[in-house]
């Protein structure tokens, strides 16, 4: 996307109204066009001088002509329902009074009955989990089905030289969850077990794991409250996300491409440390800081 | 008679109706016809004063009297908390919130931080005021101590003389004839300091940004520390003797401007993709890396034409300019050179961006 956004597109993206590739694609765009960072910023300042001087007006609920009609419309088929009711019931409310009237020994009858319904049901919950375990062993590809990623590899953490110099630990990428969708299909498919292609193993530098998790804590922790964030603090906080993110590849490239150079690594590090610099000034923002004491 | 002794009295009840009103001075509340809120408070001459609002412009100037003001129009009231740890009534209180209130938090106070509401405040000039906003301008001038904090909005300062702590996310940040301890953070805004120098020898300045541009201007701290990841990041002013200083950047040039008398040690950690470029004699040291024969730009004098100037002595080059090698990959390179008697320290450290070392 290379020409600006449009108004229209910036309103319906502060209103989370545009599909998800849609909402990718312009916060990818706001991170890096200028102009459209401070037309949001102008629009969003709008949006808020609007909200707050019709706030008395929008606690004030005024039925819409078409909710008015649902109302009426609600209103005349209870009453049609109440009429219906009230003719039948005339009917049924002798057997069902009869039904309900318990005396000791057709109390004694409903309690059994009761019980062969619990036996019954247990059973046949027993005999259907049963099937379905065995519908899953032979036919992995016949419904909806969420594959666990497997128990991460334990780390292979290489020796490091005596010279100091920087090498890689070897990881494998876990695998994340995916969720696959198929057509049901009604023939009884033989087992096959899975033949897609391992990730390729990704090499972390010592001391990277640390700032990976320290990163996506933080990361959880600004998405817990997402909606919170307002769009200005969004639209900044993606563009330097892509600044950070950009720089971190960068350097990480370089550290690879040098593993025996700890200078390459350092770059990377205070790249990394520009992130959670970065992610905590977010985070604290999103708070609101409050007074600090 | 009656009537001069009637006029006396009435002079007599004047004067004293005046004089009470002048000592209630203390605390009081105005409600001005233009609907302005003013509230005062007599503190202590070194209080610490905190103030927030969710949005809205934040003035905040230091006075010599031992007393704050604060003035708002679209606040509905303002309150003073005194959060002293001995209350002790007698004496002025040291730590004040200052409540601000109006028509979208009403009169509950637990909706502090929460106004919309340009504030004007004066407090004592040994105070150290805390003020954040999220959606405003922050502009504090005259005091000992600032935190500032706003998320968008653009905070400037002037003459601060002890500590400075300023963060914001995208608005930009102006610091202007202080001293102290200085902190500066932006995310997206640029960055300025103009005249700083430290209050005491532990006065550290350090600055940071992930996108804007930094600029320094006659900082004098005896350590000074400058981080961005994709800003231009500038220095210009004579160095402190013995000072360190630290810039870091990732994709940005690095730009240092310093007087021809400048003395320094230089250790640069550079891609050999980026020039580094210096106007200074710089005396590369011996266990350094040099870097590869550069292409001296001779500058055309009419002093220079047809003399064939004498061979340097040692490895002293005037002007360096390091040309970009053939596209490989990415190799780092470290400089470690002498000017003068290298009295202060700089340490460079730049992943993609180019080193300017210029006279001024």
């Amino acid at each position: 996307m290379t020409r600006c956004l449009d108004e229209a597109k910036l309103q319906s993206y502060f209103d989370g109204e545009l599909s998800l590739d849609m909402m990718e694609s312009v916060t990818s765009h706001l991170a890096s066009c200028v102009t459209c960072v401070a037309a949001a910023r102008e629009l969003e300042e709008e949006s808020a001088l609007v909200m707050s001087a019709l706030a008395a007006e929008f606690e004030t609920s005024v039925p819409t002509e078409r909710l008015r009609d649902r109302i009426d419309a609600a209103v005349l088929g209870d009453r049609v329902a109440a009429a219906e009711a009230t003719r039948m019931s005339s009917g049924l409310a002798a057997f069902f009074s009869g039904l309900f009237n318990f005396g000791t020994q057709r109390t004694l009858g409903y309690a059994s009955l009761a019980v062969v319904v619990a036996f019954a049901a247990i059973f046949a919950a027993v005999k259907l989990n049963s099937t379905t375990n065995t519908v899953n062993n032979t036919q992995p590809n016949t419904s909806v089905a969420v594959v666990t990623p497997p128990a991460a590899p334990i780390e292979k953490v290489a020796t490091p030289v005596s010279t100091g110099t920087t090498e890689p630990i070897e990881i494998p990428a876990p695998q994340k969850p995916s969720r696959i969708v198929s057509k049901p299909s009604y023939q009884v498919a033989k087992y096959q077990p899975s033949v897609s292609p391992k990730p390729a193993p990704v090499k972390l530098f010592p001391g990277e794991r640390s700032y990976l998790q320290t990163i996506a804590k933080l990361d959880s922790t600004i998405k817990s409250n997402q909606k919170d964030m307002r769009p200005a603090l969004q639209v900044e906080y993606q563009r330097n996300l892509a600044v950070v993110d950009r720089a971190i590849a960068a350097t990480r490239s370089a550290a690879k491409s040098n593993p025996n150079d700890p200078d390459a690594a350092d770059f990377m590090f205070a790249a990394y440390q520009s992130k959670v610099d970065l992610l905590n000034t977010i985070a604290d923002a999103r708070l609101g800081g409050g007074r600090g004491h | 008679m009656k009537k001069r002794l009637f006029a006396v009295c009435a002079v007599a009840g004047l004067v004293l109706s005046l004089a009470v009103a002048a000592l209630a001075h203390d605390e009081k509340s105005d409600t001005t016809p233009g609907e302005k809120v003013e509230r005062s408070l007599a503190v202590n001459g070194e209080a610490i004063v905190t103030l927030c609002v969710a949005s809205g412009t934040l003035k905040v100037r230091g006075w010599e009297k031992s007393e704050i003001r604060v003035r708002s129009i679209d606040a509905t009231q303002i309150d003073f908390r005194r959060i002293d740890k001995t209350k002790d009534p007698s004496r002025p209180p040291s730590r004040i919130d200052v409540m601000v209130l109006n028509k979208s938090t009403g009169t509950n106070p637990k909706f502090d931080c929460q106004a919309i509401a340009d504030v004007d405040m004066e407090v004592p000039a040994g105070a150290t005021v805390q003020v954040q906003t999220r959606d405003g301008d922050i502009v504090v001038a005259g005091v000992a101590g600032v935190y500032a904090g706003s998320q968008n909005g653009d905070i400037t300062i002037e003459r601060a003389t002890k500590l400075v702590e300023a963060g914001s996310v995208g608005g930009s940040i102006s610091l202007k004839d202080s001293s102290g301890r200085i902190n500066l953070s932006s995310a997206g805004g640029g960055v300025d300091a103009i005249n700083i120098r430290a209050a005491s020898d532990d006065d550290t300045f350090d600055v940071g940004t992930v996108s804007g541009d930094i600029q320094l201007v006659r900082v004098s701290n005896p350590k000074v520390t400058a981080k961005s990841v994709n800003g231009t990041l500038t220095m210009s002013g004579p160095l402190a003797k013995s000072g360190s200083y630290g810039f870091t950047n990732m994709t940005g040039d690095i730009i240092l401007a310093m007087p021809n008398d400048a003395s320094f040690q230089l250790n640069a950690k550079v891609s050999d993709k980026h020039n580094i470029v210096s106007e200074f004699n710089l005396k590369y040291l011996s266990n350094a890396t040099p870097p590869p024969p550069p292409a001296k730009i001779k500058p055309k004098t009419p002093e220079a034409k047809g003399k064939t100037p004498a061979p340097a002595s040692g490895p002293v080059i005037e002007p360096i300019v390091v040309q970009k090698p053939l596209p490989s990959p990415y190799v780092l390179r470290r400089v470690s050179a002498v000017c003068g008697s290298g009295d202060a320290s700089i340490s460079i450290a730049s992943f993609g961006g180019t080193v300017r070392l210029k006279k001024i």
